[in-house]
C-alpha cells in the first residue's frame, strides 16, 4: 500500500497558523475555522499538506450516490450532560459534514461506554453494527477480523483518506493485520504512561532530597518507617501497591524495568515481560521492600484501586507508581486535593530514580504505543466509501481543530500558540463534551507540533495552576527514556486464546512472589514460571518465534 | 381442592377439552410460564450446538462448521480444568454442608418467637442482604475481614493477639467465603420453610401440648417431621446444582492468593471462553456442567425414594 508520509510537524503548524488567524470577535459563526481556510494560507505547508488538507479540490474524488452512515459513539452518561448523539460536537458535524457532502444521510449510534464490547458484540453478531464502530480491546478486534467480520478499508482510503493518510502517518501501521488495513488506530499523542511520587514534606522533614538511584529510594522508604514523619505509627506506609496489574504492572512496572538484562532483540519481542533477564531481580526487590515491612500487606485484596487511591489521600503513604496523572483531577475525588485538604502541607513530588545501570544507566519504562482507539467498518456494511470519506472529513486540519477546541473566544482563546480552554458555564448548551475524543475518532489528544506545547496544553486538562506545574514536571519523567511494548504484524492465535488467562495469572505470579517469605521468594517464583508455561505462555512463545523469524528474516 | 377430588372421580369418563374448558381460568394462569420457558429456555437450546461446531459469530450457529467433540477434548486436556472442577465441588460441598442447614434451623427458630413484631422485624432485616449485589459484599467483607485494615484484625491486634488471615490465606478464605454465603442467602432462605411450617395443622401442637410436651420435644416430633418433604425437595435440587457456581461471588470474593480455591468454573468459563470470545468452549462448559447436575439431580431423587420421602417427581 502507498503511504504518504506527512511529517506531522508540517500540518500542525498549518494548524496552528489557522488557529492564530481565524481569532477575533468576527468569527461568529460555527463555520468560523472552514471558513479561514487553514492549510493552503500557511506558509509553512507543503505540497503534501495543501493536497491533504483540501481534498474536494485537490484529487480525491468526490463519492457520487445515495449514501446512509452510522456512526458508532460512545454514551458516558456523564450527569448534566447532553446526550452523546445530540451534544455541541455531534450537532456541528452533521450541519457541516451536510454542507459539503450532502448525499450522505449521518446518523449516530450511543452505545453505553460500559457495555461497549458486550453491546458490540451482539450488534456484530445479529449484523446490526453501525458502519464506523470502534473499540480498544484488540484480542476481539482480531477475532473479528479472523472471522470474517470486518471490510478492508485499504483501497478506500487510498481514493477517498488523503487527510487520514497524512495525519495518522506510522500509526496507520497498527490497523493492519495479515498484510492488510482493516482497521485505523487512533493516534496518541500523549505517550507518557508511568508515573512515580513521593512526599515532599515527608522528605523535607527528615532532611532527605528527591531520591536520585535506587539505593536513595530504599533508603527513604526505610526512613519512612522507622522515623515516621507522619506521626502515623504503624500505619505508615512507605510504598503503597495495589492489585491491579491490568495493564503492564502499573504499580511497580518501572522498578522491573530498571532490573532488566540486555537481551536479544528475539527475546524482547517473543519472552512474557516476566520471563525477560533480571525482572525476577526486580521482583524480589519489591518482595525484600514487602518483607522490610514498606509495603501495605493488604495491597492483594485491592484489586480496583479504590483502597490504594483512599490510602494516599488519607497521607498514609510516601511513594507509589501509577499512570502519570494517577493523583490530579479536577473533581473532589482527586487523590492530592483530598491529600492537602486531609494533611495541611502534605506535597506530593515526580521522583524517576529507578536507573538501569546494566543498561546504560537509563530510567526505562514503559510509553504508551502512539495509538488509541481502533476503528472498523463491518464486512457487512454498505457504506464502506462513505465512512472513508467521513473519518477523513472529521480528520481534516480545520475540522480537527474545531472539534478539539470550539469557537474562539467562546470556548477556547489563543495564548502564546496554545489553544488555552476557557470556562464555560455548565447550564450552556454549547458547552462542549470533555470527552472530545468519541468524536475526533481518529485521534487520541491534541498535538501542536510541537513537545513543549503539547506539554503545555496536556497540563491545562487541569484547572489548578499547582497541579499544571506538577503535571508537566511528571510528564518530562514520565517519558524520558521510554520503550514500546513490541508488536507483531499479524494475529499470535495462541495469545488470543491465552491472553486472559495468562493475563490473570500474571497478577498471580507478582502477587504471591512479592508476599512470599523471603527464603521461599525463588522457589515460590519459579514455580509460577513453569506453571504459567503449562497454561499457554509456552505455545505463546513459540508461536511468536516463528512468527517473528518470518517477520525480520 | 375440591376441583382435583372431582377430577380424580371422573377420571375416565371425561376427555381433555372437558377439564381444559372446565378450569379454563386456571390453565390461563398456567399459560404465561409455560409461555416463558418454552421461549427463554427450549428455544434456544439449538444454540447448545455450537459445542459441538467452530463458532463463527457472522455465519451463525446454524451455518459454523462442525467440529464433533474437539472442543471437548481441548477442554478435558486442560490441566487446569481439573483445578477448577473440584474446588467447584469443594465450594459448593462446604455451602452445601454449613449452608443448607441454616435456613431450616432459622426458619424453626423464627417460628418460635412470640411477639409479633420482632418477628417482623427479624425478618426483614434478615432477607436484606439478599438484595445486595456481591460487588457490595465484596467491599464490606474488605472492611471487615481484611489483614491489616479490617475491623476485625484491628480490634484483634489492640487486643494483643495476631491478625488472621481470613482473606489471604486459602483455608481462612474458605470459611469466610461460605460464612459471607450464609449470611447472605440464609435469611431469603427461610421463607419457603417458613410456610411449610405454616401448613403444619395446629392441632398437632395443641394434642402435644395436652400431652406435656417441651418445646424441643414439639419442634423435634412435629415441625421438623412436618416440613420434611420441603427439605428435602430443597435438598434435591440443591445437589442438581453441586456443579454450577454463580460467577459473582467467587470473582468478586476471590483474590490473587487465594486462586488455588478461587478459580472456580465460571472464572473459568469467563477467562477461557466469553474473554476470549470463545463460545463454543463456554457453551461446551456448559453443558459438561449440565449433565453433571442430571446425573446428580436424579441420583438424589432416587435415594429420597428409596427412604421413603416423595421426590421431585
Amino acid at each position: 500500500m502507498k503511504k504518504t508520509r506527512m511529517p506531522a510537524v508540517l500540518l500542525a503548524a498549518a494548524l496552528l497558523f489557522s488557529a492564530c488567524q481565524s481569532g477575533g470577535p468576527s468569527a461568529s459563526s460555527n463555520a468560523a475555522p472552514s471558513s479561514s481556510a487553514p492549510a493552503s494560507s500557511a506558509p509553512a505547508s507543503s505540497s503534501a499538506a495543501e493536497s491533504s488538507s483540501q481534498p474536494d479540490e485537490s484529487g480525491a474524488p468526490t463519492l457520487e450516490g445515495e449514501h446512509e452512515l452510522t456512526v458508532e459513539i460512545f454514551e458516558r452518561g456523564v450527569a448534566g450532560q447532553l446526550p452523546a448523539d445530540k451534544s455541541f460536537h455531534t450537532d456541528w458535524i452533521r450541519e457541516n459534514f451536510a454542507k459539503e457532502h450532502p448525499n450522505i444521510k449521518l446518523n449516530y449510534m450511543p452505545v453505553p461506554r460500559a457495555q461497549e464490547l458486550e453491546k458490540l458484540n451482539i450488534l456484530m453478531a445479529s449484523k446490526e453494527a453501525p458502519d464506523i464502530c470502534v473499540l480498544y480491546n484488540t484480542e476481539t478486534l482480531y477475532s473479528y477480523v479472523d472471522q470474517g467480520g470486518v471490510a478492508e478499508l485499504g483501497e478506500a482510503i487510498e481514493k477517498y483518506g488523503p487527510n487520514l493518510q497524512a495525519y495518522l502517518g506510522d500509526s496507520m501501521e497498527y490497523g493492519i493485520f495479515n498484510g492488510k488495513q482493516y482497521a485505523l488506530s487512533a493516534k496518541r499523542v500523549n505517550q507518557a504512561k508511568h508515573g512515580s511520587y513521593i512526599r515532599k514534606d515527608w522528605l523535607d522533614k527528615l532532611g532527605l532530597s528527591v531520591p536520585a538511584n535506587m539505593e536513595e529510594f530504599h533508603e527513604a522508604l526505610l526512613a519512612f518507617k522507622e522515623k515516621d514523619p507522619g506521626g502515623l505509627g504503624s500505619e505508615t506506609i512507605p510504598f503503597a501497591m495495589n492489585a491491579d496489574f491490568s495493564e503492564s504492572t502499573w504499580p511497580i512496572s518501572p522498578i522491573l524495568d530498571s532490573f532488566t538484562e540486555e537481551m536479544s532483540d528475539e527475546d524482547f519481542y517473543c519472552l512474557p515481560r516476566y520471563m525477560w533477564p533480571g525482572v525476577k531481580e526486580g521482583v524480589r526487590f519489591v518482595n525484600q521492600l514487602f518483607n522490610e515491612g514498606l509495603i501495605n500487606v493488604d495491597f492483594p485484596l485491592d484489586n480496583d484501586k479504590a483502597v490504594y487511591k483512599e490510602l494516599i489521600a488519607q497521607g498514609k503513604v510516601g511513594a507509589f507508581i501509577n499512570n502519570t496523572a494517577f493523583p490530579l483531577g479536577n473533581g473532589t475525588d482527586a487523590a492530592i486535593t483530598n491529600l492537602q485538604k486531609n494533611v495541611p502541607g502534605a506535597e506530593l513530588i515526580p521522583m524517576d530514580p529507578f536507573i538501569n545501570e546494566a543498561r546504560g544507566g537509563k530510567t526505562w519504562k514503559q510509553v504508551y504505543d502512539p495509538t488509541g482507539i481502533y476503528i472498523f467498518v463491518p464486512s457487512f456494511s454498505k457504506s464502506v466509501d462513505a465512512a472513508v470519506v467521513y473519518l477523513d472529513w472529521i480528520t481534516r486540519s480545520d475540522n480537527l481543530f474545531f472539534l478539539h477546541n470550539g469557537v474562539e473566544g467562546e470556548h477556547y482563546e489563543m495564548k502564546d500558540g496554545i489553544p488555552v480552554p476557557l470556562v464555560v458555564p455548565d447550564d450552556n448548551p454549547r458547552k462542549m463534551s470533555p470527552a472530545t475524543i468519541d468524536v475526533t475518532l481518529t485521534t487520541n489528544g491534541q498535538d501542536l507540533g510541537d513537545p513543549e506545547l503539547n506539554r503545555k496544553l496536556f497540563s491545562l486538562s487541569y484547572t489548578d495552576p499547582a497541579q499544571q506545574a506538577l503535571y508537566e514536571q511528571e510528564y518530562v519523567l514520565s517519558t524520558k527514556d521510554g520503550y514500546l511494548l513490541p508488536r507483531f504484524d499479524r494475529p499470535i492465535q495462541s495469545q488470543l486464546k491465552y491472553n486472559s488467562v495468562l493475563k490473570n495469572f500474571e497478577t498471580e505470579i507478582l502477587v504471591k512472589s512479592v508476599t512470599a517469605p523471603a527464603d521461599q521468594f525463588d522457589a515460590t517464583f519459579d514455580g509460577l514460571i513453569q506453571e504459567y508455561l503449562t497454561l499457554g505462555a509456552q505455545e505463546v512463545i513459540d508461536e511468536k518465534r516463528v512468527a517473528y523469524q518470518e517477520m525480520k528474516g | 381442592m375440591i376441583a382435583e377430588a372431582r377430577a380424580g372421580n371422573k377420571l375416565k369418563k371425561k376427555g381433555v377439552f372437558y377439564y381444559l374448558k372446565r378450569d379454563f381460568e386456571l390453565y390461563l394462569l398456567l399459560l404465561l410460564p409455560v409461555v416463558y420457558y418454552v421461549v427463554f429456555k427450549y428455544v434456544p437450546m439449538y444454540g447448545v450446538t455450537i459445542a459441538f461446531k467452530d463458532y463463527n459469530m457472522f455465519k451463525g450457529i446454524l451455518a459454523s462448521d462442525w467440529v464433533g467433540l474437539d472442543v471437548f477434548k481441548e477442554i478435558f486436556q486442560m490441566k487446569n480444568f481439573y483445578t477448577v472442577v473440584r474446588n467447584t465441588f469443594l465450594i459448593n460441598g462446604f455451602d452445601l454442608l454449613l449452608g443448607f442447614p441454616a435456613p431450616v434451623l432459622l426458619a424453626i427458630l423464627l417460628n418460635e418467637i412470640r411477639s409479633v413484631h420482632f418477628k417482623k422485624i427479624s425478618q426483614t432485616v434478615l432477607y436484606l442482604p439478599h438484595f445486595l449485589s456481591w460487588v457490595i459484599i465484596g467491599g464490606i467483607a474488605y472492611q471487615i475481614f481484611a489483614t491489616q485494615s479490617g475491623m476485625i484484625n484491628t480490634t484483634l491486634r489492640q487486643m494483643g493477639f495476631e491478625s488472621i488471615p481470613f482473606l489471604t490465606e486459602k483455608w481462612h478464605w474458605l470459611f469466610t467465603y461460605v460464612g459471607i454465603g450464609i449470611w447472605q442467602s440464609m435469611g431469603w432462605g427461610t421463607i419457603i420453610y417458613l410456610a411449610a411450617i405454616t401448613g403444619i395443622n395446629s392441632e398437632l401442637y395443641e394434642a402435644a401440648e395436652v400431652d406435656g410436651a417441651s418445646r424441643l420435644q414439639k419442634i423435634w416430633h412435629i415441625t421438623i417431621p412436618g416440613i420434611m418433604s420441603t427439605i428435602v425437595i430443597m435438598l434435591i435440587l440443591r445437589m442438581g446444582q453441586i456443579i454450577t457456581i454463580g460467577f459473582d461471588r467467587p470473582y468478586v470474593l476471590g483474590n490473587p492468593l487465594v486462586t488455588d480455591f478461587s478459580e472456580v468454573i465460571s472464572t473459568f468459563t469467563y477467562h477461557y471462553g466469553l474473554k476470549a470470545a470463545r463460545y463454543s468452549l463456554a457453551t461446551a462448559v456448559g453443558l459438561f456442567q449440565s449433565v453433571i447436575g442430571i446425573i446428580f439431580l436424579t441420583s438424589t431423587n432416587a435415594i429420597a425414594k428409596k427412604c421413603g420421602e416423595t421426590g421431585i417427581w
